[in-house]
């Protein structure tokens, strides 16, 4: 009996502690440090620069941990960054005059010692970076003239050198001596690191940026893999800011009261391509016809305004409009069920049996098992079905699927490109000594005219000129078709309306966090 | 024959899916891969009683198809899986040994592995179809008939009529076949019930994970997994395939309890598939 007093007496003094307690918190209004809560579908890989690869991962060490030599604008184009300026001394010599005030967090300065320890560091073998080979390609030397001057020697002409030093430059001091650099990132950007765990990463303002500190005290990013509770958390106002991570069927929601009093949807053409890529050792689809007669049956504009809620535009090709090197090439597709089936007849695939169920030709469509690839390879399905192809969907999961893609064990994948803004990617994609393992030309794409033209394109320094030779690449994708383009996809930003200055990059990316702040709560 | 009333509520759903399954060209209103896209996500109406999904195909069709799939899955695999593990129960239990030794030591580490999940790592090997399905779900399947047939041959083997049988010179195989075999086999019916029920929820759980049927075929798990990225739109593409997987899985376990409690009256409580 005298047990239980004392244990209720213990229990009414706890309870009114506590709520001592949260009266004292609620009238000394503990100003939160302004904090940007960005939301992620999926968690960075690594934040070690020399091995991020995902987009993510990218954007968190290029825009905001470190800083690169040069960065891409909102036009695409190359400005200056870590590099105020720099000149092109002949088409093999680059010189870069870098920002005399860039420090490291840790209080180091930023010399042209660290620029060419980053190259020589990524372009090492024992390094293993994804990077390497490409630089190995590129950079004959590399040498600092003086504190701030950093000269780079190429093998041979090399248009796409400057967007190819976009990556974050290291610190010398800090790589040299002992310690998991992934697990604890040093770099110079406006932002410095904090802490990383697989559900979030915490980065914090860099006082002494050279540019001028950002204002923002912190941001935090929060990954959330299931669609559904990535919304609901916007709903709760838990979020800032969510950078093309909602599926397109969640937008208008935000359009409309109430969550339109919480949030802007801002919304601008983006670069990531969508296509059909073909395998032209299949010889299924080595007929160009029977590649024009699936180009002509697929109705992109209704996967476009029903699937993906009118958030992408038709693509021409590779190059987004919003790419300078963008052209639109002389033959289009249009959909047109009738020319399918006249192009299908010519290739001599004859329907056998009329109206009955039979197809005119077989192909298999291998795709990667994410839900929103295959709902969108089932109405491809449906549609190629109204011209007579069958159409056999096989869906695995990535591992497997990405090595099939490599090994050319397909006839016809769907998937897509993210962050090509340099046309030297053509070269990658369809020049016949890039074949996997060598390159991105999974679809095994041999034509001696293509060859000549990418070549030409990596070599020639003008842009007036390049332009003019990727125009010609881009028409001639079109006529042979490679690839069926499909869509490029809106960049989507929904930004709460607290947040102040947030600029959407065609890029998607991180650059704008800087000048990002927050108007104080209501 | 039953005591309760449930076993027979549970036949009579089982009976209608069936039903359902086997009559679905003609039962079915619409084409179950035929696409509307402009009528997608329509809630329940009266030409569309359960509603239509993403790609606008008719609900109700797709799940009269997709029972066809849950239900041959779960009646193959389980085929399969007995006759095997009855077999291996049967030889095991009888001759005793080092076959048994051998056969019981491999039914415990295949007991030792998660069974979904080595599941998901025979299907992403061999790629997903419903072939490659009921293989990887049968690999396993079979263990617990094994242990079962053969926990219940070493009883019934010292029994007066198999050693009668032994000494008028019968050969073991038709020991094992006529005498042996039905006095084992209540249990297996049992075990067989829940089985079909656990199954179908692998199967679904396979499909839902993309692991299943290929993309467009109406399986359940497939369907339900379709439905998860518009759930809070619509709601009613997730919660049909969702209630006849219940509806089924507990329809056999409502039978696989009343054929316990008639054939099998010692049997312990609550396994379920």
């Amino acid at each position: 009996m005298d047990q239980t007093v004392t244990s209720r007496w213990t229990r009414r003094l706890l309870l009114g502690g506590c709520l001592l307690l949260l009266l004292a918190c609620g009238g000394g209004e503990p100003a939160a440090p302004p904090t940007l809560q960005v939301g992620l579908e999926n968690a960075p890989k690594t934040l070690d620069p020399r091995f991020a690869t995902d987009a993510a991962g990218m954007r968190i060490t290029q825009h905001l941990l470190f800083e690169t030599l040069v960065q891409l604008g909102p036009d695409l184009t190359i400005a200056p960054a870590l590099a105020e300026r720099w000149e092109v001394n002949d088409p093999t010599t680059y010189t870069f005059h870098l920002m005399p005030k860039a420090r490291f967090h840790d209080d180091r300065p930023l010399t042209a010692a660290d620029v060419v320890f980053t190259f020589e560091h990524l372009m090492a073998e024992e390094t293993k970076s994804p990077f390497g080979p490409g630089y190995r390609n590129k950079i004959k030397a590399i040498e600092a003239v003086d504190d701030h001057t950093v000269r780079f020697t190429l093998h041979q002409p090399t248009a796409s050198f400057l967007t190819s030093v976009i990556i974050p430059i290291l610190p010398k001091h800090v790589l040299t001596a002992e310690g998991d650099f992934g697990a604890q990132p040093v770099g110079s950007g406006p932002f410095a690191f904090v802490s990383q765990s697989p559900t979030e990463i915490v980065v914090a303002a860099y006082k002494a940026y050279a540019a001028g500190a950002p204002k923002v005290d912190r941001v935090v990013f929060k990954v959330i893999k299931d669609d559904n509770t990535r919304f609901l958390k916007l709903q709760k106002g838990e979020l800032d800011l969510l950078i093309n991570a909602l599926p397109p069927n969640r937008v208008a929601a935000l359009r409309e009261a109430p969550l339109k009093e919480t949030y802007a949807v801002i919304e601008s053409p983006g670069i990531a391509y969508s296509y059909l890529g073909f395998n032209l050792a299949a010889p299924e689809v080595q007929d160009l016809r029977v590649r024009q007669a699936i180009a002509h049956a697929i109705d992109v504009n209704e996967i476009i305004r029903f699937r993906l809620e009118n958030h992408a535009v038709p693509a021409t090709g590779l190059l987004s409009p919003v790419n300078w090197y963008h052209s639109v090439p002389g033959q289009t597709y249009s959909h047109d069920p009738t020319k399918a089936i006249a192009l299908l007849e010519a290739a001599n695939y004859r329907d056998p049996d009329g109206e009955g169920p039979k197809a005119r030709i077989h192909l298999e469509l291998k795709t990667s098992n994410n839900a929103q690839v295959t709902g969108i390879a089932r109405i491809l399905q449906a549609q190629l079905a109204k011209v007579g192809i069958d159409l056999k969907l096989k869906s695995y999961e990535w591992g497997t699927f990405y090595g099939d893609i490599k090994s050319g064990n397909f006839q016809l994948t769907s998937m897509r490109w993210v962050g090509v803004t340099e046309p030297d990617f053509f070269y990658d994609l369809f020049h016949s000594s890039q074949i996997p393992p060598a390159g991105r030309n999974r679809g095994r794409y041999t034509n001696p005219e293509m060859d000549r033209l990418v070549t030409e394109g990596r070599l020639t320094t003008d842009p007036d000129a390049r332009k003019r030779i990727y125009a010609e690449v881009q028409d001639l994708v079109a006529r042979e078709l490679p690839y069926i383009s499909l869509w490029h996809p809106n960049n989507i930003s929904v930004v709460h309306r607290r947040v102040q200055g947030y600029e959407q990059h065609p890029m998607a990316g991180y650059s704008s966090f800087r000048m990002v702040s927050l108007a104080p709560a209501e | 024959m039953f005591r309760s009333i449930w076993p027979y509520i549970g036949a009579g759903i089982i009976l209608l899916f069936a039903i359902g399954a086997i009559l679905a060209p003609w039962l079915s209103p619409y084409d179950p891969y035929e696409i509307h896209l402009s009528e997608q996500l329509a809630g329940p109406s009266r030409a569309h009683p359960l509603g239509q999904d993403a790609n606008g195909s008719d609900i109700l069709s797709r799940l009269l198809y997709g029972a066809r799939i849950s239900l041959a899955v779960g009646l193959s695999v389980v085929a399969l899986t007995a006759v095997v593990g009855v077999l291996l129960g049967l030889v095991s239990g009888y001759y005793g040994g080092w076959i048994d030794t051998l056969l019981m030591r491999l039914v415990d580490i295949l007991l030792a592995f998660p069974g979904l999940l080595l599941a998901i790592a025979l299907v992403a090997v061999l790629g997903p179809s419903m072939r490659n399905v009921v293989i990887a779900l049968a690999v396993l399947g079979w263990v617990s008939f094994a242990r079962l047939v053969r926990g219940q041959v070493l009883s019934v083997r010292e029994r007066e009529f198999v050693l009668a049988a032994r000494t008028s010179g019968q050969s073991d195989l038709r020991i094992m076949v006529v005498h042996i075999l039905p006095n084992v086999l209540s249990p297996v019916i049992v075990q067989a019930t829940f089985g079909i029920a656990g199954v179908i929820i692998s199967e679904s759980s396979l499909s839902f994970l993309g692991l299943g049927a290929p993309p467009g075929t109406p399986s359940w798990g497939a369907m339900l997994s379709q439905g998860k990225q518009v759930l809070l739109d619509a709601p009613h593409v997730s919660i049909f395939p969702g209630l006849a997987i219940m509806l089924v899985v507990l329809a056999f376990n409502f039978v696989g309890d009343g054929l316990r409690d008639r054939l099998d009256p010692r049997g312990g409580s609550g396994r379920r598939g």
